[in-house]
């Protein structure tokens, strides 16, 4: 499964099943403070660029992060001298993850019974 | 509740954050062009593609922050405040829509008070839904009347379905050695009837049992006078003051909040300023059939149903009936004890007016809403095309339609806190018109649930007014932007038809209003003009109730009648003075008569008579003219035969073919011991009541004959004289006063006494010709907006008949023609709401029937004078169009 990014003036919905964006990231910045642009390098690299997160899923779905109290964010200085805004996780955010990492798995255990089964 | 703060950390720094997520997103798309030109792309063509790869940064900001504020809230603000910029760039229309609605608003606030306030407050007392009052009533008899001491004591002791039950009885006390001595309404009250209210004293205490029993002179007072006479003073209670220049020792006052008896009941309804012990002397306890007059108030055991106590009370009846003295057994056949819940006797008669009252407002809304409705439709030109941009720049037509809806509502919030403030200053100037005409006055205020609803008609106008206008702008603003120009005259079409229906339901509205109030004005003529058997005019009454502390029974009272008549006959300018028990239209006794020498058959239920007793010179200075016979003089006194004088009712009543000189009558049933009083005169017949009750029979008996009692302290003396009223009444007073220096009279002209009798008429039909009248007005400024809308999107085709020759009255006519046609079409719809109007009103109409003729040409004048003054304008404009301009106008 992958999210496909198109240029058009309407957006598309996600192909992601909703809320595994929002996982994805948490487990992401399980690795430490990053910024936005490198969260999405990230997901793109360790899946082998088969989840390419767009700007329009990624900074909404941080926005709900934030509202959620799940994750912070803080200006700092980036790599080559930029001001970046950092993402940390928060502990609410830690549990959030591991219930959704739960019911992530749950959800694949029961797409893969019926797909294995008669 | 963390997220909450969030958001509302959010919404505080929104700015900030917006900007910062900006900066965040360049940088995104700074860092992917990075990553191209790693990869080996020219640096503008790595920029270029990282731009179009970043997409549309305005959906990410808009979503991201759609995630902290929801979008239909900050299409609420946008909304808002676009609304309020188009109203502050149109302040023209701005001013006269909020002013319009504000008019129709407050006059809604303002009635709304009064119905709030006398129909929907409860009584101040506990649990107020389970008192009811108590009277009794008598099939042959016209109303209701009060209770007999013997008959409360027997219904007391019996009846189960009460769990208490209190008697009580307005009095006039004179309260003197305070200041200037003045007349107190009183009320002599069951020692149980504080606790019956459930209210306690705010200092001291209230009545008790010993108090009545021993018929001790006991007072409480209340707030308000102990206010007024006795400056707050603390140490009052337990002293004592003066009624009737007798010594009342103070033992309580009560708070502010405590009125009793509550204005508006018929009998003992005036709020008293002291409460004695009832105090029912031995002989009042065994007086049956006499002393009719208190009132009974009783609480209803939790529980019991009024149905369960009405039907206990019959059956108790039945019981009192056969302990009454055998003698006394036809009279009171069929007495039965109604009962009626305490609020209902006092505001049940003024419940009809107050719909009406409420009715109309209503219809002046609406009328000010349609006139709002037609001021949206022709709006500017520049408006329209607004509309039209936006809506090619993508607005969806609900948002639009949303946007116009918020923009009204922002209107109607301003007219509404305007109406509001209207209403309280027309309230305070309808309070003072009422008068005592309005019970429970005391609880008009605009409170809380007032200002409830006045926020609820504002905010329910703008769908009124502005949803068909808004619905129309928007459709037809889509099918503008398929045309090119804006200046199509079709939608203009359209658009006047949408004016045209509202107008022509303006018309519909006003026909209502002018009937409406053409009946009442009828209603009002008739009944002032009702001949009330007297001549009010150039005749001046003056009235003093003497104190018993300084007038015992008998002798003194009868030296102050002599003394009185005697000095005000010597005033100059008098011509003809008179005293009386009572006056016409407050005839206040009714008594039983038997009457002697080849009468008709009555049945004694129906021998119920108003006495009046009176002294010579009073039918002459009424002008109550003696119709045969002689009227009473000096010669008719104690050593003299005993004579009566009978109106003609009575005459008709008994002698219908011959004549009443000569024969008798006596007080009391057949069997009743009084002595026979021969008749020699009969006085034209007045109104005893109100100007709209019949004529009851009525007998006149010189005081001189009467032994004088309690009854007779209140005496009315008449002086009818050309003096200006002003300097008699100035004489009169010094008159008096030579006789008794402390007690206070009242002065006042007799037709100014008739004119207080119309009060709560004279009320309604003011209130309701105040309303119509601002209904119509609006309503001729609606046809107006109409009339000159036509004009200027027709200018083109008055100019082409010009041209082609129309004359002045030709094009006149074209004007009047619409404004005629509207006022046919509307009339027809309002034909049958005036009927329904006028068959609501029917209760408060005196002799004019629903279908009153004068009245509706009244009304069908009006609308015509209303289509006149609307036409002038627009069809003067009309004749001035210059044809070569308006052929030229594009």
């Amino acid at each position: 499964m992958g999210v496909s990014h198109k240029m058009a003036k309407q957006r598309e919905p996600s192909d992601l099943l909703p809320g595994t964006l929002d996982l994805l990231i948490l487990k992401t910045l399980t690795r430490g403070p990053m910024h936005g642009y490198a969260i999405a390098q990230h997901l793109r690299l360790v899946s082998e660029d088969v989840l390419q997160v767009g700007e329009s899923s990624l900074y909404p779905a941080l926005q709900r992060l934030l509202l959620n109290g799940w994750v912070k964010a803080e200006w700092g200085v980036s790599e080559n001298n930029r001001r970046a805004r950092y993402y940390t996780l928060a502990t609410a955010g830690r549990k959030q993850l591991r219930s959704e990492h739960e019911q992530f798995d749950r959800l694949i255990g029961a797409i893969q019974k019926v797909l294995q089964g008669a | 509740m963390g997220k909450l703060l969030r958001r509302v950390y959010y919404w505080v720094h929104q700015r900030r954050i917006a900007k910062e997520l900006s900066e965040e997103l360049e940088l995104h798309c700074s860092l992917k062009q990075e990553e191209l030109e790693r990869t080996g792309l020219a640096s503008a063509q790595a920029a270029s593609q990282a731009r179009r790869e970043l997409g549309n940064a305005l959906l990410s900001r808009e979503d991201a922050r759609g995630v902290w504020v929801s979008p239909w809230l900050d299409q609420l603000c946008q909304d808002i405040r676009y609304g309020a910029r188009q109203l502050r760039k149109n302040p023209g229309f701005t001013a006269i829509a909020m002013l319009t609605l504000a008019l129709g608003i407050g006059a809604n606030s303002a009635v709304f008070s009064m119905v709030n306030g006398i129909l929907l407050e409860q009584l101040p007392y506990k649990d107020p839904h389970q008192l009811v009052l108590l009277s009794e009533q008598l099939p042959s008899a016209p109303a209701k009347f009060g209770v007999s001491p013997p008959d409360f004591d027997f219904i007391r002791s019996n009846a189960k379905t009460f769990s208490a039950m209190a008697a009580y009885r307005t009095v006039s006390y004179e309260l003197s050695g305070v200041g200037v001595s003045q007349r107190l309404t009183g009320a002599r009250v069951s020692p149980e009837l504080f606790a019956l209210l459930g209210v306690s004293p705010d200092l001291g205490r209230t009545l008790t049992l010993d108090d009545d029993r021993q018929q001790s002179r006991m007072a409480v007072i209340t707030e308000g006078l102990w206010s007024r006479a006795f400056g707050r003073d603390p140490s009052l209670v337990g002293r004592a003051i003066l009624l009737d220049r007798l010594p009342y020792t103070v033992v309580g006052i009560m708070g502010q909040a405590f009125v009793f008896p509550p204005r508006g009941a018929e009998l003992n309804g005036e709020p008293a300023d002291v409460f004695t012990p009832i105090a029912f002397s031995p002989a009042e306890r065994r007086g049956f059939g006499m002393s009719y007059n208190h009132t009974v108030v009783a609480r209803l055991k939790p529980g019991a149903t009024k149905e369960q106590a009405r039907s206990e009370l019959a059956g108790l009846v039945k019981s009192l009936v056969r302990i009454y003295p055998p003698v006394l057994a036809p009279f009171i056949s069929g007495l039965s004890v109604p009962i009626i819940p305490f609020n209902e006797e006092l505001v049940g008669r003024s419940r009809r007016l107050l719909l009406v009252l409420m009715a109309t407002v209503a219809v002046v809304l609406l009328i000010a809403c349609a006139d709002v409705a037609n001021l949206i439709l022709t709006r500017s030109c520049s408006y329209q095309r607004d509309l039209a941009i936006r809506f090619s720049l993508g607005a969806g037509s609900l948002r639009l339609v949303r946007q116009l809806l918020t923009e009204a509502l922002l209107l109607a919030v301003g007219a509404g806190m305007l109406g509001l403030l209207l209403g309280r200053f027309s309230l305070q100037a309808f309070l003072l018109l009422a008068g005592q005409a309005l019970p429970r006055a005391e609880f008009v205020t605009m409170n809380h649930r007032v200002v409830a609803f006045t926020a609820a008609a504002a905010l329910v106008t703008p769908l009124l007014f502005a949803t068909l206008p808004a619905l129309r702008a928007v459709f037809t603003a889509h099918a503008e932007i398929l045309k090119r120009n804006m200046t199509s005259t079709t939608p203009a079409r359209g658009r006047f038809r949408l004016l045209a229906v509202f107008a022509v339901s303006e018309v519909a509205l006003a026909l209502i209003l002018s009937f409406a109030s053409g009946l009442l004005v009828r209603s009002f003529l008739l009944l002032s003009r009702t001949d009330p058997g007297f001549r009010p005019e150039r005749v001046v009454r003056l009235t003093a109730t003497l104190p018993s502390g300084k007038y015992p029974a008998g002798p003194p009272m009868r030296s102050f009648y002599q003394q009185a008549l005697d000095a005000v006959r010597r005033i100059p300018g008098v011509f003809v003075a008179g005293e009386g028990s009572d006056l016409p239209l407050s005839v206040r006794e009714r008594r039983t008569f038997t009457p002697r020498g080849n009468t008709r058959e009555v049945p004694q239920t129906s021998r119920l008579v108003a006495p009046t007793w009176i002294s010579p010179g009073y039918l002459e200075a009424l002008g109550i003219p003696v119709r045969r016979g002689r009227a009473f003089m000096d010669g008719d006194n104690r050593n003299s035969q005993l004579v009566a004088i009978v109106n003609e009712v009575l005459a008709h009543m008994f002698w219908p073919n011959g004549d009443p000189i000569g024969n008798q009558i006596k007080w009391g049933i057949e069997a009743s011991q009084a002595p026979w009083m021969t008749i020699v005169g009969v006085a034209g017949d007045v109104k005893q009541s109100a100007l709209d009750t019949a004529t009851m029979p009525q007998v006149y008996v010189p005081i001189a004959q009467e032994p004088l009692t309690d009854f007779y302290r209140t005496v009315h003396l008449l002086v009818r004289s050309d003096r200006d009223a002003d300097s008699l009444s100035f004489d009169l007073r010094s008159s008096i006063h030579e006789i008794d220096p402390a007690l206070p009279v009242k002065v006042q002209t007799v037709t100014e006494m008739v004119g207080e009798s119309l009060k709560r008429q004279r009320f309604s039909t003011m209130l309701v010709l105040l309303f119509a009248g601002i209904g119509l007005l609006l309503s001729t400024l609606g046809i107006y907006g109409v009339l000159a809308n036509v004009v200027s999107q027709q200018t083109k085709e008055i100019g082409v008949r010009i041209a082609l020759g129309a004359t002045t009255p030709d094009v006149i006519w074209m004007v009047f023609r619409r404004a005629i046609t509207m006022m046919a079409i509307g009339s027809a719809f309002g034909i049958a709401g005036a009927f329904a109007a006028a068959r609501l009103m029917s209760s408060l109409l005196y002799e004019v029937r629903p279908t009153d003729a004068p009245a509706f040409m009244g009304a069908a004048g009006a609308l015509a004078l209303l289509a006149l003054i609307a036409s002038l304008f627009p069809a003067w404009r009309a004749t001035r169009v210059d044809p070569t301009l308006a052929l030229k106008l594009e």
